[in-house]
């Protein structure tokens, strides 16, 4: 599954500053996504989310790394 | 109105959650590019680092008080810090959720009332939002609080917006 790197964004946020558009879409191929959320009829979208492995984001994680984000937000979590 | 020029020199940066990821990425970048940088975050790891929990609107105010002691304005903040659990959306603890909300979405708008009105006072400045990525968008922790977030940026009066320029990446 293709990712986006921390410096990707930061290359986004440091260029907005010159641009100035209110929305800015990393990677940019995903800028039309709502567009085609909206035109595209639902169960298509849904088959074909499906079909891409959508919930590979989820399920396809590394779990060490994880666990150790999971334990940060856990602690900042207790008590609310 | 077209918008104020930012010259990327010495202009004054607040960054929070910008001691590890997208947030010290940014820092550096910006600092690379030759802006003062001030990185806040609730677990600073350089002695360089200020504290900010962004969920508290006095945690933030002190940020933000102490940024402009030291340096006399905020030219951009970039409203960086975010937290993104991948859990299930029924069993997921409430206060993981809670957390997620206070986070993504109150800690952008305490950021927001923070600064906004010095950089209106000051003339010019933007704000960055940056948390709702929407490469993420298929992450359930982010896209349950990214189409609050991303419009954000359109909530505060237009006057203020000529000044205050708002993004959202």
């Amino acid at each position: 599954m293709p990712t986006v790197d921390a410096e990707d964004v930061a290359q986004a946020i440091v260029g907005s500053v010159r641009r100035r558009h209110a929305e800015i879409t990393v990677p940019r191929y995903l800028a039309g996504w709502d567009l085609v959320n909206a035109a595209v009829p639902e169960p298509v979208m849904r088959l074909g989310r499906r079909l891409i492995g959508d919930r590979r984001a989820l399920t396809s994680v590394q779990h060490d790394v994880r666990a150790a984000y999971d334990e940060t937000i856990a602690a900042q979590a207790s008590g609310r | 109105m077209p918008y104020p020029k930012i010259a990327l020199d010495g202009a004054v940066v607040a960054v929070t959650g910008g001691a590890r990821g997208i947030g010290k990425a940014t820092a550096d970048l910006f600092t690379a590019r030759g802006a003062v940088v001030c990185v806040g975050d609730l677990d600073p790891a350089s002695a360089d680092a200020l504290v900010v929990d962004v969920t508290a609107r006095e945690s933030f105010g002190a940020f933000v008080d102490t940024v402009i002691d030291r340096h006399g304005r905020i030219d951009i903040l970039v409203n960086n810090a975010g937290v993104m659990p991948l859990g299930d959306f029924l069993s997921e603890d409430d206060a993981i959720s809670r957390t997620t909300l206070e986070v993504n979405v109150w800690g952008l708008i305490h950021g927001m009332r923070a600064v906004m009105p010095h950089m209106v006072d000051g003339g010019e400045g933007m704000w960055s939002t940056s948390p709702p990525w929407r490469a993420s968008w298929w992450f359930r922790g982010w896209r349950s609080t990214t189409p609050v977030s991303s419009r954000l940026w359109d909530c505060p009066p237009r006057s203020e917006r000529n000044t205050a320029v708002p993004v959202s990446v």
